[in-house]
């Protein structure tokens, strides 16, 4: 078996930062500024995790996956999961980060954190 | 208390499963077309057709809007034809694709990321012996189930690190909807060759499903048979 549990040591404490988990939620649009936000808060958490302070300090220009990244598949997989339901917290939109859309642009929304969170405003403004 | 989402829970193997589970204190979901099943205060029945996916994400939306966390999911949901390869309309190999590989990938995309959240869980994918007995007159079935199998083992590389055990489980025959057509003879000798010569019962299937379930060193990306291979 691979590094089980690698991610295990510190469960990100999302409830502290976004409403509790039973509490109704109401659909809202995000900001730019918002969804650049969400993206560098959970950089945050997820850098303490693997213990990277690349992305524990992550900037708009930060890379996040690809050459010269910070991030293997597997913390993009974390990350993209993570952020999915931040933004479901935040803002009650069930959004998909990884769909077709995001795979067929030339620059992967994935490549640096502005490109993410740029995604992220585009998506969940667009449902 | 453990949660769970089993597709295929209203009838045969995942039926009795679900029943197991529910009798040891977890709570089921179950996905299935028709809207059926145990009656229990711990069952709750969602109509979902696991070959659609947007119905799958819907469905585990709403789930993970009332449970904190989904613990197991058992892709159980199955189809099959037994059919001479040159007989078998393209429409059905297109559908037992669509149900026992794409109802099981869309259902792991969908209820893995939540279990990446929790960097815990438990992903069960029912297959069958007829993968690698490479069964003849089932080369439809055996294709797609060949296909779940090969995502079992990819989907336990990459899920391992977060946390997650995915494994597979098969069966020989097992007499349920899905195998009342087969002729008696030809099920009476495949489980000669299995070593089950009494055949297996549903409830046998659940308790090995169970079993394993509970096992704490389940291998990830495993395939175990219940008979000999
Ligand atoms: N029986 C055997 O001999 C045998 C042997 C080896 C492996 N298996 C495997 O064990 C699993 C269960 O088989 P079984 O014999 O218990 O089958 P079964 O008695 O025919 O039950 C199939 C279950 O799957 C559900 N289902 C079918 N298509 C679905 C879909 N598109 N979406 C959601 N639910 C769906 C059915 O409910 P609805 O019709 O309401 O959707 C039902 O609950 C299958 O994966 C099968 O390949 C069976």
């Amino acid at each position: 078996m691979l590094a089980v549990a690698r991610y295990k040591c510190v469960i990100p404490v999302i409830e502290q930062l976004f409403l509790p988990h039973t509490s109704t939620i109401s659909l809202n649009m995000i900001t730019r500024q918002q969804s650049l936000a969400l993206v560098l808060k959970r950089l945050h958490h997820l850098g303490k995790e693997l213990e990277k302070p690349e992305l524990q300090n992550a900037q708009e220009t930060t890379r996040l996956f690809g050459d010269g990244s910070h991030l293997d598949s597997m913390g993009l997989v974390t990350l993209i999961a993570d952020l999915e339901e931040d933004i479901y917290r935040e803002c009650g939109a069930r959004v998909t980060l990884a769909d077709e859309k995001a795979m067929s642009r030339l620059t992967s929304p994935f490549r640096r954190v502005n490109l993410l969170a740029d995604y992220i405003h585009e998506v969940v403004n667009a449902r | 208390m453990p949660t769970a989402i089993i597709t295929g829970s209203s009838a045969g193997i995942g039926k009795a499963t679900t029943l197991k589970l529910l009798n040891a204190g977890w709570r089921v979901h179950g996905f299935t077309r028709q809207l059926d099943g145990a009656t229990h205060a711990n069952y709750i029945p969602h109509q979902v057709d696991v070959t659609n996916e947007s119905a799958v994400q819907n469905a585990v939306a709403a789930i993970l809007s009332k449970e904190q966390s989904i613990d197991l999911l058992i892709n159980n949901a199955g189809a099959a034809s037994m059919n001479a390869l040159l007989l078998t309309p393209g429409s059905i190999a297109e559908n037992l694709m669509r149900v026992n590989y794409l109802g099981a990938f869309y259902c792991i995309q969908a209820v893995g990321k939540q279990m990446v959240r929790q960097r815990q869980g438990r992903i069960i994918n029912i297959t069958t012996v007829a993968v690698p007995l490479a069964l003849e007159g089932e080369a439809a079935y055996v294709a797609s189930k060949a296909a779940l199998d090969a995502l079992t083992r990819v989907a336990a590389k990459e899920l391992s690190p977060h946390g997650i055990v995915v494994a597979g489980l098969g069966f020989g025959p097992i007499p349920t909807q899905l195998t009342r057509a087969v002729n008696a003879a030809k099920l009476a000798e495949l489980n000669q060759l299995i070593g089950r010569t009494n055949g297996t019962t549903v409830d046998e299937a659940a308790d090995f499903i169970f079993e394993a379930i509970q096992q704490k060193n389940l291998e990830a990306g495993s395939i175990r048979y219940l008979g000999k291979i």
